[in-house]
């Protein structure tokens, strides 16, 4: 059972004497604590808790340290957790305090500071006539806090009316007292006013792209527009990355270096070909630079997973290659956070961006750069997607086997076509196409994926035996989980075949062509 | 969820005092707690200013096995209460109608354990049953002892009854209780007893007037003398317990 909490505005300091007033005909008032707190707003980088439907809050008062996890606009507390410092992820919190639900919702994302703010609060106890307490009620006075501790804007006063368990019923009247002293509902939740006053909203981070192209604006302009929120995307997630807290910083860094070199691979004769070689060289240095980096962050992710492939009494010798994996990837982000803070990338970070950002020439020589985008991207769609057709009728695992990275190029650069100009064609068709497209080009990514952690498995045996730094169980365990990996991807590359007949299939083609196939 | 049991096979030693200071103190830190007054005599309940009644008694408690309807808030913020019954007499009798009857307890707990951090149960002054259910569900038994020879014998009585019950990871924590240093006997057996028991706590509570004025003032310790020697004596006791839970 959780606690219930309700709250209302309060307009003014005459609006709260009033209704303090109107209680007290009633019920024996008594100030019962006030308390200042400071109360960081948490969630992980990319919204969970919030997307959950929960806010989780971070107080600290006196000596006194608690996350409050509730949910959006304080109808329900679920618990206090008191604690010794602020959590980075949920599960530094002791077991026994933690709760499973969060954890899971958050794992294994760290929990950042969305949002500060400094609140004031007067707690007051009511009691019936027996002089039994049946519930409290506390005003609330709460500003926005800036990061050198100064204080912003306030936020409308509050009053929160919560019963005490068991006296439920009693304290309906207590509800019908602030119900006719003419209080409104409080509104947005704390957390949303807060932000807003930073011009920020919940859920601000996504890897979605926020554009409005229109179908007959120029492809230069157009692929101009989504470059530069790619690459903005790029530097957003940057100090995640360099501050280490959490993997998601660098995946979604990566899949928007990515969607980029999608995209130029397709603006032959629409950008410079000069500069979109360059560009293209540039981006092939920078996924090499912090690819590691990636494929460690994969490994330890799953290491618990794969220790589980191999026999019970052999995977405890697997802990010397978790410590190994661990050092590795130290150094692999010390490699990252040098790449960042290098000249030649800040170069090319400047050089992107004066490109992207300067006017386009009113005319230009290049072929497609004045065609409408519709046009350009529908013609790009379906030669990709024609290129993917000839794998058709082929012995797919076994090509699989030999060119992976080449089907899973071309399915990311048309999932990353259909995603990016989506906005372009019939609301809908597209996301059809695109879920479809998707679950073939995720399972064709879990097979890349562990095709590069098998290789990178090979070579960790390798540089640990010619290291001598381990032993001859290990070198077994080691050796039996690199077999059992490889068994698993053989499996995955066979049911990839299935897979492929849905997007190449008759339905699937005909779809295609008529959305693509005419520009 | 972690369950904190005070228990002694002899009356008047300060098991309730001690479930209603230490689940006072945890609240107050933050901690989400609920003490259950499982002594029919439902002083715990007289403490904290709640009814010692549930609606249908124990039989209907265990028929239903929910314990959401019965809890009732207290004055201190975080801390529950589930109050005594007189029907907890018979309760030792309820259980042994279950399969599994020395678990019962642990079962109807289990609901809660999404919802407090802390379980507090205030046991009855006996051997039966129902303490037997509160050793298996306990994390930490703690047993007031009084330094006096007849509070010595039921301790050792205690531990023999355990020793026939290997089963239980039962973590005890035996401390002294109402101990008046004015007395001869209770600075002897203070400083003696731990030799023979090294597992008896290092801190103790004194005997001191502001604890029994618990009855008068109709609540614990803290919210009328926080700094006096008894208070900061629990307080010692809590910090104790709290690490051996962690």
């Amino acid at each position: 059972m959780h606690r219930h909490q309700r709250n209302w505005l309060l307009e003014d300091e005459t609006q709260l004497h009033d209704f303090l007033n109107s209680l007290r005909d009633q019920y024996d008032l008594s100030e019962s604590g006030q308390s200042a707190q400071r109360i960081s707003y948490l969630d992980t980088f990319d919204w969970r808790i919030w997307r959950k439907g929960d806010v989780l809050e971070y107080h600290e008062f006196n000596r006194q340290k608690k996350l409050v996890w509730r949910s959006i606009d304080h109808e329900k507390i679920y618990m206090e957790i008191p604690v010794d410092e602020c959590p980075e992820f949920i599960n530094d919190i002791p077991d026994w305090l933690m709760p499973d639900v969060l954890y899971e919702a958050t794992r294994p994302r760290a929990v950042v500071e969305q949002v500060l703010s400094r609140s004031q609060s007067q707690v007051y106890g009511l009691r019936d006539t027996k002089g039994k307490m049946i519930g409290r009620i506390m005003i609330v006075h709460e500003n926005q806090r800036h990061n050198n501790n100064r204080l912003g804007s306030a936020l409308p006063m509050r009053l929160y009316a919560e019963p005490m368990r068991g006296y439920e019923k009693a304290f309906e009247k207590v509800k019908q007292v602030i119900d006719q002293s003419g209080l409104k509902a409080y509104g947005k939740d704390p957390l949303v006013q807060l932000l807003r006053l930073d011009d920020r909203s919940p859920c601000d981070y996504s890897t979605r792209l926020r554009l409005k192209l229109n179908p007959e604006q120029r492809a230069d302009e157009a692929s101009r527009q989504i470059m530069l929120q790619l690459i903005q995307m790029m530097q957003l997630n940057e100090y995640g990355i360099r501050d280490d807290i959490d993997t998601e910083f660098l995946r979604d860094y990566r899949s928007a270096l990515h969607r980029v070199h999608s995209l130029l691979g397709q603006l032959k004769h629409v950008i410079p070909e000069d500069t979109r070689q360059r560009f293209e060289d540039d981006l092939v240095w920078l996924d090499a630079e912090t690819s590691r980096l990636f494929e460690l962050n994969n490994w330890l992710l799953d290491f618990e997973q794969y220790r589980g492939l191999i026999a019970d009494d052999e995977q405890l010798y697997l802990d010397e290659l978790h410590g190994w994996l661990r050092t590795q990837r130290h150094a692999a982000l010390m490699s990252v956070v040098r790449l960042f803070a290098s000249d030649k990338y800040q170069k090319f970070m400047k050089r992107w961006r004066v490109f992207l950002e300067c006017e386009i020439p009113e005319h230009s020589v290049l072929r497609w750069a004045e065609q409408p985008v519709h046009k350009v991207t529908g013609r790009r769609i379906w030669k990709t997607y024609q290129a993917l057709l000839d794998y058709k009728g082929k012995d797919l695992p076994r090509l699989l086997q030999i060119d992976l990275a080449r089907m899973d190029q071309l399915t990311a650069t048309l999932s990353d076509l259909l995603t990016l100009f989506s906005m372009l064609y019939p609301h809908g068709k597209a996301i059809d196409m695109i879920r479809e497209l998707r679950i073939f080009s995720d399972a064709l990514g879990t097979c890349v994926a562990s095709q590069r952690q098998i290789q990178l498995l090979r070579s960790l045996i390798r540089e640990m035996k010619e290291g001598g730094i381990t032993q001859k169980k290990t070198e077994a365990a080691m050796d039996e989980l690199l077999n059992c990996m490889l068994d698993h991807q053989s499996d995955r590359l066979r049911n990839m075949k299935t897979l492929f007949l849905d997007i190449t299939g008759d339905d699937m083609h005909k779809r295609f062509k008529k959305m693509y196939g005419k520009s | 969820m972690k369950i904190i049991g005070t228990y002694n096979i002899k009356g008047g030693v300060g098991k309730t005092a001690t479930a209603v200071n230490l689940a006072c103190l945890a609240a107050m830190e933050g901690y989400k707690t609920l003490i259950w007054d499982l002594d029919p005599q439902g002083a715990a309940s007289f403490y904290y200013r709640i009814k010692p009644k549930i609606k249908g008694g124990s039989d209907k408690l265990l028929a239903e096995r929910n314990l959401d309807n019965v809890i009732k808030g207290t004055d201190i913020p975080n801390l529950d209460l589930i109050p005594a019954d007189f029907s907890y007499r018979n309760m030792d009798v309820q259980f042994s109608e279950y399969k599994k009857p020395a678990k019962q307890l642990m079962k109807l707990l289990r609901p809660l354990s999404e919802e407090y951090h802390l379980l507090f149960i205030d046991c009855p002054p006996n051997i039966t049953l129902v303490s037997e259910n509160v050793f298996y569900a306990a994390d930490v038994l703690m047993v007031p002892i009084i330094p006096t020879p007849l509070s010595i014998r039921t301790h050792q009585q205690l531990l023999r009854h355990l020793k026939h019950k290997p089963m239980l990871k039962l973590n005890m924590m035996p401390f002294f209780s109402m101990v008046d240093r004015r007395k001869k006997l209770h600075r002897q057996i203070v400083a003696e007893l731990p030799k023979r028991y090294p597992d008896i706590s290092p801190h103790m509570i004194p005997y001191a007037s502001q604890v029994e004025l618990m009855g008068v003032r109709r609540a614990p310790l803290f919210t009328y003398a926080a700094t006096t020697p008894a208070a900061k004596a629990y307080i010692g006791l809590w910090q104790a317990v709290k690490q051996s839970i962690k």
